[in-house]
């Protein structure tokens, strides 16, 4: 199970919660200078403090498919970097407590927990925890003033960046995304699309996260992240309700539209299946459409992005063959 | 060779502006150089992904006058500042403490005139609480001595001397 298939809070509104610490150890360089001796010998300190906890599972990245690893990147549990550049990276999963520890990133160390829905205390009580268990056992770098210090140097004090995934399609139609980037920028929060390039938020996904990482403490950035994404999602709300007011009928039509076009397409790209994701996940919250839950709908576009799409037909597939695929896979998960 | 503007410190950033035409290059020190970054208001907009806007704020000649030979090298890693300016981002954690004046003026665009707040590893709090314990200690050590309490001092003594010994 996770972030994407099960339930939480507030999921009209919040897809998922992240927080991600970074951390280093004394005594040991950072990225391509840490040879292959240094990488093992983090990699079996982290292991001998997780392996006393239970339930975690380790991935060399570099012993799976790229296919596998671009997987892991859709499904949000690894950076783009962390699938590509990293000689001697490992990858410590805890489904059950939703803990991804990206060992040999750019830091040496990533505790990361994603949560279903709009989750920060618990998210960030997760992660620390998992610190405290580790810092217990090792050396961590750390200075008076610079805090936890980092490869870049944007991430030094806590190393702490906690961002949500949110849902804002009434938001995006109406062409405010850039007024709230631009508030948001002000109180220290950066938005972007959680999909697709640029700052376009495919699906109408944006991840909005925590610039300041030096001069807080964890919990104010938590506090802080956490007031001003509930007034972006207050906002949305209220924008749902007037787009609702003002012409329910030409809302819904445009709805089941996108609906049809999802559960009848003979081909359907990822791009377009996007598209029509924002339009149906908006339709099941307003209930105008039933038989599906928001979580699985989640769950259907992470599994038709195109290297979990590939890895399930169990084969290559040519773009054309994929677009086929996708639309049979999204046809016979949709309701009648 | 003395910064330009306070003639105090060691020059230790070197800038070299071409504005309309007109170069103009000046050797600050890591504090000087702060300031005039917050007068002149350059690089306004700070992108934490922008390997181009710090790598362009610490190059080209943050180095000077020095000979690739007499560089400043980190004890740990090996690096120069000059390779740190490359890629914008630090060789190792020992770093950060020998280039602690070259970086400054990178970290206070950065993160502005804060300092760390929050957690803290659990190994430098025990420091901080033993440390604080040793200074009790000696505060009991010279009463008991002052006040010629001499069996006292020596088991005060002996304490602060194994506290010490823990750090």
């Amino acid at each position: 199970m996770y972030w994407y298939d099960e339930t939480g809070k507030e999921k009209d509104v919040f897809v998922s919660t992240r927080v991600r610490l970074a951390r280093n150890f004394t005594d040991y360089p950072f990225g391509d200078k840490l040879g292959k001796t240094g990488a093992d010998e983090i990699v079996e300190k982290v292991k001998n403090v997780l392996r006393e906890n239970g339930g975690y599972t380790y991935t060399v990245l570099s012993s799976i498919d790229e296919i596998q690893r671009e997987a892991m990147v859709e499904k949000r549990i690894i950076s783009p970097e962390f699938a590509k550049g990293c000689k001697y990276a490992t990858l410590a999963e805890n489904r059950d407590k939703k803990i991804y520890v990206m060992i040999c990133e750019e830091d040496h160390l990533r505790i990361q927990t994603i949560l279903p829905g709009f989750e920060p205390e618990e998210a960030l009580k997760i992660a620390l925890e998992t610190d405290s268990l580790i810092d217990n056992a090792a050396k961590y770098a750390f200075d008076e003033k610079l805090g936890y210090l980092t490869h870049c140097p944007t991430n030094l004090g806590t190393g702490m960046r906690i961002s949500v995934m949110m849902f804002l399609p009434a938001l995006t139609l109406l062409k405010r995304m850039d007024s709230v980037k631009n508030e948001l920028s002000r109180v220290g929060v950066t938005v972007r699309g959680s999909f697709g390039e640029g700052s376009d938020g495919g699906g109408a996904l944006w991840q909005l996260s925590n610039s300041v990482t030096l001069g807080q403490t964890e919990e104010e950035i938590m506090q802080k992240l956490k007031e001003a994404v509930s007034v972006v999602a207050e906002n949305e709300r209220e924008l749902r309700r007037e787009l609702e007011r003002h012409d329910s009928d030409r809302l819904k039509d445009k709805i089941m539209r996108s609906y049809g076009t999802m559960k009848y397409s003979h081909l359907l790209s990822s791009s377009e299946m996007m598209k029509l994701y924002s339009d149906v996940r908006l339709g099941i919250i307003l209930g105008y459409i039933s038989g599906i839950s928001a979580e699985a709908l989640d769950m259907l576009l992470i599994s038709s992005l195109p290297a979990n799409l590939e890895i399930s037909a169990g084969k290559e597939l040519s773009d054309r063959e994929r677009d086929i695929i996708r639309a049979k896979n999204v046809k016979e998960a949709l309701p009648l | 060779m003395k910064c330009e503007k306070c003639n105090k410190n060691e020059a230790t950033v070197f800038y070299r502006e071409i504005i309309n035409g007109k170069e103009t290059k000046y050797a600050l020190c890591a504090t000087c150089a702060a300031e005039k970054e917050k007068e002149s208001g350059l690089f306004t907009s700070f992108s934490p992904f922008g390997g181009d806007l710090l790598s362009g704020f610490f190059s080209p000649l943050v180095t000077g006058k020095k000979t690739v030979r007499d560089e400043k090298k980190c004890t740990l890693c090996g690096s120069t500042f000059r390779e740190i300016c490359s890629s914008s981002k630090a060789g190792c954690p020992v770093c950060y403490s020998v280039f602690r004046e070259e970086f400054a003026p990178t970290l206070m665009k950065l993160h502005g005139n804060t300092v760390h707040r929050g957690r803290v590893p659990g190994r430098i709090e025990k420091e901080a609480e033993k440390k604080n314990e040793i200074t009790e200690l000696e505060k009991l050590l010279r009463e008991a001595v002052a006040a010629e309490k001499y069996e006292e001092a020596a088991v005060l003594r002996d304490k602060i001397r194994t506290a010490k010994g823990e750090i």
